[in-house]
């Protein structure tokens, strides 16, 4: 079987569960067993193949296999989730396009095609992140803005390694060839200070359209930048001190925006800018250590996403919750719910027991550089700890009640699901998973980083 | 050729200009339409037929799209709506002059560094259309203005970058950016028209 099937199912899919898009647990199950199928797929297939459609080369090595085989199967649980909470009609069928063109642009073998699938695939998400009337349309085209520029950097840039690689003594077109991959990937990934769309951006998206923006596209996005990182030697150890940098600040900074934050869904855009400036500074080590426990976080910090995302969900569609605050006192009704936010944001955080295990090898890479660098990626994830665990005072009934109370039935909500006051069977269910998985991982890292040790080794860049 | 470079490139400059400055969503979409069919123009002096065609029928197709959702939205602001919209940034002397500034600075990048085998008229022209493109982005108030000025940008990058790749693909998904972006143009306007936003 060729491994083109991962692109083309999904997108065979879409059109048929466009018209079921009405009828949710049709369209639900459709897409959910397409996504289920291609995982399948990827976990069958042979590694190590390659096939070549008008003379591109798309691949299919253990790397990319994990990779879609998490992108997929992280999927299923999207659309299962929104089955029984409705994140808008467009949900089905566009996430699976988008998953069709990440897919391809995570295969292809040519980094100026990759990212314009990435590109179109971001476009593809506008739609949902509107996801319906609900959403101020201004903020999807600020989101709109920055990826069209943050592709035209990423597309110039391609021209200019031809130049680089033509004349390697030409000193411009290196430095301007840096610039347009640092604005390129600054943009896409929402590094501070590029991240000023982000935080409204998840504020305004439905749940699971969030977690699929900040969990699976960015992962997508960033494995290009690792694979661009380790074709391309002449970036050399410049790139890898620029990312350094910009992941302390980015980490720092987010962990200062995230302890003054108090609404959720920008407590959760804050706290994974911050996550992802821990990511830049294992990758800017260089280390084989530093480098497999990003990805180890780059996976604990996915399922974190997933777990505060549906929380929240769960949480604002049972009792509205104003856009700037929590409701109080749901944790008695949504006990898994409230479980599920404040443990996925102490992941986020890399709080002990969760998401700490996978943060101690970036810390371990970067001792031999500064030990002051480990103490800002420890006040970042303070920062977030502290928004997470201020939101229990709410959770748990404690503070202000606004006058009026809070509205039972947001506006428009999937009214059959907010009929009852508990979590849905199954969302209670995919967030024990999650809580439970969060939790091993956080136990039995080794099982998950050494695999990865390996696997980073066969990197160009890893220093010895 | 019925123009030569220097003369579409002035075209292009004056069609930019004018989706930066006027508001009214006729003149603009025709600008956009005229935008694509110069560049397809101009790029066919130096590429083979395909790619300037594929330009210009992915600008018709642009043009088509949007046309509905901005007659759906022409209705004139209320003389009120209209005194709370006048500000400093949506006045005609402050778009004109803004204008003005964006092609100094187009002309100023055009000497800081020259892309190599791309003539300065075109280079110029790209710098022109992606400056004015962000610029009408800034302005706008609506997601119909952002995202002629974000077609806008798209125009003049691509301007630049067909010179370099002539691939038939990647014109091709370069083509599809821009249909997805102006497909997304009129669901977000039709959003922002049913919460009762701005006009154009």
């Amino acid at each position: 079987m060729t491994p083109l099937w991962i692109i083309i199912v999904p997108w065979i899919m879409a059109p048929w569960v466009y018209l079921f898009r009405r009828r949710s647990t049709i369209a639900a199950f459709l897409s959910a067993g397409t996504s289920l199928a291609v995982a399948v797929i990827c976990f069958l297939l042979s590694p190590d193949q390659t096939v070549w459609i008008l003379g591109r080369g798309f691949l299919f090595d253990p790397w990319r296999r994990w990779l879609l085989l998490f992108l997929f199967a992280g999927a299923v649980l999207l659309f299962l989730y929104s089955w029984r909470l409705s994140q808008g009609w467009s949900f089905f069928p566009f996430l699976l396009v988008t998953l069709g063109l990440l897919a391809g642009s995570a295969m292809v073998d040519n980094f100026l095609l990759a990212v314009l699938l990435l590109e179109l695939a971001g476009i593809v998400l506008a739609f949902l992140i509107q996801g319906g009337p609900r959403a101020d349309p201004r903020v999807t085209m600020g989101y709109l803005v920055p990826l069209i520029i943050a592709g035209s950097c990423l597309i110039l840039s391609t021209h200019l390694f031809d130049l680089v690689a033509l004349y390697p003594e030409d000193l411009v077109s290196v430095r301007l060839a840096m610039t347009a991959l640092t604005l390129g990937f600054g943009i896409l990934l929402a590094v501070v200070p590029f991240h000023l769309f982000l935080p409204a951006v998840i504020q305004e998206a439905p749940p699971m359209v969030a977690a699929f923006l900040l969990g699976f596209y960015q992962v997508v996005a960033l494995s290009l930048m690792v694979g661009l990182l380790d074709r391309q030697p002449w970036l050399g150890s410049e790139a890898f001190d620029l990312l350094l940098v910009a992941g302390l600040i980015t980490a720092l900074g987010g962990g200062a925006f995230a302890f003054l934050e108090r609404a959720p869904g920008r407590l959760l855009a804050y706290g994974t800018i911050s996550d992802l400036g821990l990511i830049l500074v294992g990758l800017g080590t260089a280390s084989g250590v530093g480098v497999a426990g990003a990805i180890a976080h780059l996976i604990s910090r996915s399922l974190a996403i997933a777990l505060v995302a549906m929380s929240w969900g769960v949480i604002s569609e049972r009792y509205g919750g104003e856009r700037s605050a929590m409701p109080l006192g749901v944790a008695r009704a949504l006990p898994w719910a409230t479980l599920g936010y404040i443990l996925g944001g102490l992941t986020l955080a890399g709080f002990p027991l969760t998401g700490f295990a996978t943060r101690w090898p970036i810390y371990l890479a970067l001792l031999p550089h500064n030990p002051l660098y480990t103490f800002v990626l420890i006040l970042g994830g303070l920062g977030i700890a502290w928004g997470y665990l201020r939101s229990l005072t709410p959770l748990l009934g404690r503070g202000k009640r606004p006058p009026g109370g809070y509205a039972r039935h947001p506006e428009g909500s999937d009214r059959r699901a907010t009929s009852e006051g508990k979590e849905p069977f199954l969302v209670a269910i995919m967030i024990v998973a999650l809580v439970g998985t969060s939790l091993l991982l956080g136990i039995y890292s080794d099982y998950l980083l050494e695999p990865l040790r390996n696997m980073v080794e066969g990197f160009s860049f890893i220093a010895e | 050729m019925l123009f030569s470079g220097e003369q579409l490139v002035w075209g292009l400059l004056f069609t930019a200009g004018l989706i930066a400055v006027v508001e009214e969503w006729r003149i603009s979409l025709l600008a956009l339409l005229l935008q694509y069919a110069l560049v397809g123009f101009l790029l066919s002096g130096s590429l083979s037929p395909s790619l300037p065609l594929a330009k210009i029928i992915t600008g018709g197709m642009i043009f088509f799209i949007l046309y509905p959702t901005a007659w759906r939205g022409r209705r004139k602001p209320s003389a009120k709506m209209a005194r709370q919209e006048r500000t400093l940034a949506t006045s005609f002397p402050f778009r004109l002059v803004g204008s003005a500034l964006m092609g100094l600075v187009a002309y100023g990048l055009l000497h800081q560094y020259t892309w190599e085998g791309v003539p300065s008229h075109l280079a110029f022209a790209s710098n022109f259309l992606m400056a004015m493109g962000l610029w009408t982005v800034i302005l706008g108030r609506g997601p119909f203005r952002m995202g002629l000025g974000l077609l806008t940008f798209q125009i003049g990058f691509e301007l630049l970058f067909t010179t370099w790749e002539r691939s038939l693909l990647v014109a091709g998904l370069l083509g599809l950016v821009n249909i997805l972006l102006a497909l997304a143009i009129p669901y977000l306007e039709a959003v922002e028209l049913a919460r009762g936003g701005v006009k154009r």
